[in-house]
């Protein structure tokens, strides 16, 4: 393989990292932080593509409005789902929250799944990319892919920077840490873990919007999704919402120089039986040190 | 005493008599033909039919409002009874509502459900109950090897699908080389597997096939791989969702063979990919400007039931199939179903995708035309008595598209 094909396939290995750490985003501030697995966040991602392929099409600057009005909308809705389905249970019996909140989370991706179904009538979305390629020499970049991967960087560090330098941040580090006590010293729960819930749909919803301009999208992809979301956060390591990012970098490099060196068979079994051979070694995740609670 | 038995042998033999014969004196007629389905209306395949239990609807609304059909054997015009059931695009549920059509809706013919997975376990139902079948859009050879008599398919096998494109290239004598990519899922490998023996027997040489998982999120080492190739023709052998990933990074990366070729390019695939969608060649059943069969009845019955052409790039097989159902029940006069089922496996008609008939293990001989997309349009662009437009080749760079 001569050295352009080799950074090429670097570049593009890069840049599908950004694309997997934007899939976990959502889920990782969730399940990471607030340690609800939202089973919801894939339907979320699913509902926010085809609302924008809506608005795209209907009205004039649809892109734009969609990136500035979907994310809002879909955590508005969030933070309505958290307040009145998951609030009671989390305020009953935080320790045993896991539960209640995997069947409620389960039922809600399959009422937007069905809802969605409904409302755009089974039909696949699909959105143009309206980014043009970028030529570095001999090198090509997929704007969009550039795009999301540079989202992504900044995300992370305002996540990180969120979570470590405001009120609201400490505030939801320390109900990680331990709720009681945390409670005790005058944090409320329950708002706390709904601004938390809210961010995460948002990002669930701005994972759509790209996630259609990549790819397309049908009605039962949510789920997908969030397994595949789940499997990074997993590997990466769940106390950190910066670890996606890292996780998703190492897999998308992975498996395409695997691609590239062995064929495209291989990339996804070796890329992933690589990671789970690492998470044997570290079972917190492989970017776990400087983790959430690392940060205290 | 002797009476008795005489008697008693007059009512084995009524009882007999009742037993053997079908009910079939034209003084007791039928009041209906009973035809099912099954739909996709949920499930992972409502993508591609979801709405087509409203096409189903049309279509015997359509039948009924001209009295139905003519059966001789009765002397009358009998109306289309329909039951149709979601199968949930599952092959169990499938099967299950099969059974539930021919055992308590009792109807006398099945047309099949999408897909080949599905038409595969439903087939099996009708049959071990005796019921003509009729898969429409199903063209797995795995499912017509089984010697299955109760079964016709409006479609030919996976392996020709393309055959009139090849036909197409090789009597344009333009391209020298394909490289396949090739999703690896049932349908796209079948459709590979016989392209890949039609393009070599077509003069073209294989410059590379690369068989790459479904869900595939970056093509980057495929596509640098065919721009060394430098291939004339890039046959993806794909699902829609795959074949707009590729294209989009193809654009990406600027690989510029001379065509690209999509097996499946109507649905949404021109939406998400814009202007990188003009010129792809693929495969369509029907286009605006054909002249076969009845395209004004096709195109009210679509209408009717609400369904987009571009979004349902299958409707016209359905069509077909009612128009062999229709036509076979016709000919057939009768509702036996032994007979209605050597009527279809005997019938040549031209429907709106053109003439059909069924070899010997129940394939049908409607094959997909090769037709380009041009300024947003399907152009059939082989073969030359059937070509709505001319077929652009070599493809304009990307930049000019």
């Amino acid at each position: 393989m001569d050295l352009v094909s080799f950074l090429q396939l670097l570049l593009s290995g890069i840049l599908l990292g950004g694309v997997y750490a934007l899939l976990a985003a959502g889920l990782a501030l969730c399940f990471g932080v607030l340690g609800l697995l939202n089973l919801a966040h894939g339907s979320f991602l699913v509902l926010a593509a085809y609302a924008y392929q809506t608005l795209q099409a209907a009205v004039p600057y649809g892109s734009a409005l969609g990136f500035l009005l979907i994310p809002c909308l879909c955590g508005l809705v969030g933070f309505v789902t958290f307040t009145a389905l998951l609030g009671g249970p989390y305020r009953r019996s935080p320790e045993d929250f896991l539960t209640p909140a995997l069947l409620i989370t389960l039922g809600l991706a399959l009422v937007l799944e069905e809802l969605v179904a409904i409302l755009w009538g089974h039909s696949m979305a699909g959105v143009e990319d309206r980014f043009f390629p970028i030529q570095l020499g001999q090198l090509s970049l997929s704007g969009n892919r550039a795009l999301i991967l540079i989202m992504m960087v900044v995300l992370s560090a305002a996540l990180h920077a969120w979570l470590k330098h405001t009120d609201s941040g400490r505030c939801l580090r320390a109900l990680a840490q331990d709720q009681l006590a945390a409670t005790v010293v005058g944090i409320s729960p329950v708002g706390t873990s709904a601004l938390a819930f809210t961010i995460a749909t948002g990002l669930s919803a701005m994972a759509g919007l790209f996630y259609v301009t990549l790819f397309t999208v049908t009605p039962h992809l949510g789920l997908p999704l969030t397994l595949k979301a789940l499997f990074l956060i997993v590997v990466s390591g769940r106390r950190s919402v910066v670890a996606p990012l890292s996780g998703g970098l190492l897999l998308g490099v992975l498996e395409t120089l695997i691609a590239g060196l062995m064929g495209a068979s291989w990339a996804s079994i070796i890329a992933l039986t690589t990671l789970l051979t690492c998470l044997c070694y570290r079972p917190d995740g492989l970017f776990t040190e400087g983790g959430l609670h690392k940060a205290h | 005493m002797r009476s008795r038995t005489c008697l008693t042998v007059l009512i084995v033999l009524a009882i007999v008599k009742f037993l053997l014969v079908p009910d079939e004196s034209p003084s007791a007629p039928p009041d209906a033909i009973r035809v099912g389905a099954t739909v996709s209306t949920t499930g992972k395949y409502a993508t591609e039919v979801g709405p087509f239990q409203s096409l189903f609807e049309a279509w015997v609304a359509d039948v009924n409002q001209r009295g139905g059909v003519y059966l001789r054997h009765y002397d009358r015009k009998l109306p289309l009874r329909l039951a149709v059931y979601d199968d949930r695009s599952d092959a169990a549920t499938a099967r299950r509502f099969c059974e539930r059509l021919i055992t308590v809706d009792r109807v006398n013919l099945v047309f099949g459900p999408y897909s080949s997975p599905l038409t595969f376990a439903a087939s099996g139902a009708a049959e071990q109950h005796r019921v003509p079948f009729i898969a429409v859009c199903a063209n797995s050879p795995k499912i017509y090897e089984r010697g299955f008599h109760w079964i016709v398919c409006v479609i030919d096998a996976a392996p020709r699908y393309t055959y009139r494109y090849w036909e197409m290239i090789q009597a344009e004598g333009k391209a020298r080389s394909v490289a396949f990519v090739v999703e690896d899922s049932l349908h796209p490998v079948g459709v590979y597997e016989g392209s890949r023996e039609l393009a070599t027997r077509a003069g073209l040489q294989i410059a590379a096939a690369e068989v790459v998982p479904a869900d595939t999120a970056d093509f980057t080492p495929v596509v640098l791989k065919l721009k060394k190739l430098d291939p004339d023709i890039v046959y993806v052998a794909a699902n829609i969702p795959f074949a707009v990933a590729f294209m989009k990074q193809a654009r990406e990366l600027k690989l510029s063979p001379r065509e690209f070729h999509c097996i499946h390019h109507s649905g949404i695939f021109r939406q998400p990919l814009g202007s990188a969608a003009e010129y792809v060649v693929g495969q369509s059943y029907w286009a605006p400007g054909m002249r076969y069969g009845n395209p004004e009845r096709f195109l009210s019955l679509l209408k009717t039931a609400g369904i987009n052409l571009d979004a349902y790039p299958w409707s016209p097989a359905y069509m077909m199939a009612f128009e062999i159902a229709e036509e076979a029940l016709s000919r057939a006069g009768t509702l036996d179903p032994e007979t209605l089922m050597n009527t279809l496996r005997n019938l040549r008609i031209t429907t709106l995708g053109g003439p059909v008939w069924f070899a010997a293990n129940g394939v049908g001989t409607i094959n997909a035309y090769p037709s380009q997309i041009q300024k947003g349009a399907y152009q059939i662009i082989w073969p030359p008595e059937v070509a709505t437009g001319r077929h652009v080749y070599p493809t304009p760079a990307w930049e000019k598209r």
